[in-house]
């Protein structure tokens, strides 16, 4: 249990550093908010007063402080250009891009793994031209992935309408099958790259000693398969896998963008092009504490999941 | 395992040598000037005159494209050099010494590389504000710690070679080993690395053009093309399509040489 305390530390720790280099980053940008607040008309008094209010002029440990704490318990502070608390403007935008991150995953597990196996267990020239369009799959940058599945089912099938998202509230059902199309452009390039991986992962496993063994034991190559190399071939991919979850909270911010989905995503561009920094600091901070979390639960997977990494004694 | 290296390598290379001599080519001779706008031929489709046709203000696509990849080159080169410099130079400092402050930056390169790249470019995008230059500068940052962490290897690796205390023994400073005794024999690994450098690089710059934070109009840039493009997709594929399709190759590209250039396994 010691080195899962210890892991815990280490990740309390990480989110400690990115909210106070986070919080000294958007510090530094030069603009007073409480001028911005009163226009530049006010008197030197008021705009005084209104710093002293809005703490502005205490230490800035002390500001932090108060910034996590209030941060913590879900109160983002106010735009200032929309006069409307920050966590009340994101709560339904982190829902839908939560969603479209979610449906991808799926898309693409259910892709790499039965693609992968099918593969190396079909070897020889099947296998080769999956891997040579995985090659071309993962040159397409999801943005123009979504461009050309956009075309594939809005214009040759017809069974795709780009931008007619409907918010989760109207309708459970288009809601979620707007976001299908977004979401396997997201897939696509990382499903690739999970099969590469797991091929990868799988053909080191085949030549290790233990493989051989089985075989002469009178296993089937199918029962070798399953049974012994992927087990221990899978858990890489979880790593990988975990990994490249935290990447497309990334990844979605373009596809928000390429099929106009009212995501955290188009926030954050939108907050980008008109500094509404306080909003900036709070998607920043938020998709900094989810990106560090996913790898945070990769690597204890990945203590977990192998024996051999000896999880109780780190 | 050799042989296909060797013809990875090769697409890779050729793939990348015909796009640049394109780009070349467009120095002495555009066909059109990019940002020059033609209402006669707005939308024109494909042609002899127009051979990749118009796009709505009747800009030749083909010189844009010309252009765009122009700046995809300059952006990938100039955060490669930054990135790549900086981040050599710190991993070398730090794999050489060790030590604490080897500690210390590598537990912070740790916390950084945890980050996935693009979203850090943006955090920086949104500090300093939009722009080429400024495009360049985020990038060759978010890059650094990536470079670091591998020239710190190499250089933990190499530091206790023979041939590095024969050196020693001769005399020569630690600056001196750096530069001339391990860092040749480091490149091989970094060739590597710069290679997936520049298609990260490729990747970034016409993401965040598309997203409207990167290149600024009217320069023409590939990222930029296809944002415009997505809102004339059902008129006009071909306007997404061209742009779209030389980001792919340089990207295929890059990817394929690395794959040719990795040395392990």
């Amino acid at each position: 249990m010691k080195w899962l305390l210890k892991k815990l530390l280490i990740f309390l720790f990480t989110l400690l550093a990115i909210s106070l280099l986070a919080f000294l980053a958007f510090q530094m940008i030069p603009g007073d908010p409480a001028l911005s607040l009163l226009g530049t008309e006010a008197t030197p008094e008021r705009v005084e007063a209104l710093r002293q209010k809005m703490g502005l002029k205490d230490p800035i440990l002390l500001q932090f402080g108060r910034w996590l704490f209030l941060f913590v318990r879900g109160d983002m502070g106010t735009s200032y250009s929309y006069q409307m608390s920050v966590s009340e403007m994101l709560k339904g935008k982190l829902m839908i891009t939560l969603t479209l991150t979610g449906l991808s995953f799926i898309f693409i597990i259910l892709l790499s793994i039965p693609i992968g196996i099918f593969g190396i267990k079909k070897g020889g020239l099947i296998n080769k031209v999956i891997g040579i369009l995985n090659q071309i799959t993962m040159a397409i940058p999801p943005f123009f992935g979504g461009i050309l599945l956009t075309y594939l089912f809005g214009v040759v099938l017809r069974v795709f309408r780009p931008g007619g998202f409907v918010s989760y509230e109207q309708d459970v059902a288009g809601f979620f099958t707007y976001l299908l199309v977004p979401a396997m452009a997201i897939a696509l390039p990382k499903a690739a790259m999970t099969i590469k991986f797991l091929q990868d992962s799988i053909l080191k496993e085949m030549n290790q000693d233990y493989v051989r063994t089985a075989l002469s034991r009178g296993n089937s190559q199918g029962q070798v398969l399953y049974h012994h190399i992927l087990k221990n071939a899978m858990i890489p991919v979880i790593t990988f896998l975990a990994m490249a979850l935290a990447d497309m909270v990334a990844g979605s911010i373009i596809i928000e963008q390429v099929f106009s989905i009212p995501g955290i995503g188009r926030m954050l561009i939108a907050s980008i092009s008109n500094r509404y920094y306080p909003v900036l600091q709070a998607i920043v901070v938020l998709m900094a504490f989810l990106v560090v979390g996913l790898n945070f639960l990769a690597d204890i997977l990945y203590q977990k999941l192998d024996p051999r990494m000896g999880g109780q004694k780190i | 395992m050799r042989k296909e290296k060797k013809r990875s390598f090769l697409l890779g290379a050729s793939i990348l040598i015909v796009l640049f001599c394109f780009v070349l080519s467009s120095f002495f001779y555009m066909p059109y000037d990019p940002n020059q706008m033609d209402n006669a031929n707005k939308f024109a489709g494909v042609s002899f005159a127009h051979w990749m046709g118009c796009d709505n203000f009747g800009r030749d696509i083909y010189s844009r494209i010309l252009q765009g990849t122009r700046t995809t080159f300059l952006v990938a080169f100039f955060t490669i050099i930054i990135g790549g410099g900086i981040g050599t130079a710190v991993g070398a400092i730090t794999g050489y010494f060790g030590g604490w402050i080897d500690e210390i930056l590598m537990r912070l390169n740790d916390a950084v590389a945890a980050f996935p790249n693009f979203l850090l470019a943006l955090v920086v995008i949104s500090l300093i504000g939009p722009g080429t230059f400024n495009v360049i500068m985020a990038l060759g940052i978010v890059f650094i710690p990536g470079f670091a962490r591998i020239a710190r290897g190499e250089f933990l690796r190499c530091r206790n070679m023979d041939y590095v205390k024969s050196a020693k023994l001769m005399g020569a400073g630690p600056f001196r080993i750096i530069i001339f005794h391990i860092f040749p024999n480091t490149i091989p690994v970094l060739l590597s690395a710069v290679t997936i450098g520049f298609n990260n690089a490729v990747i970034a710059e016409a993401g965040m053009s598309f997203l409207g934070i990167g290149v600024q109009p009217p320069d023409a840039s590939l990222g930029r093309m296809l944002s415009e493009a997505q809102a004339y997709l059902f008129s006009t594929p071909s306007y997404a399509f061209f742009p779209g399709m030389v980001v792919v190759l340089l990207v295929l590209g890059f990817s394929l040489l690395g794959n040719g250039l990795e040395r392990k396994a």
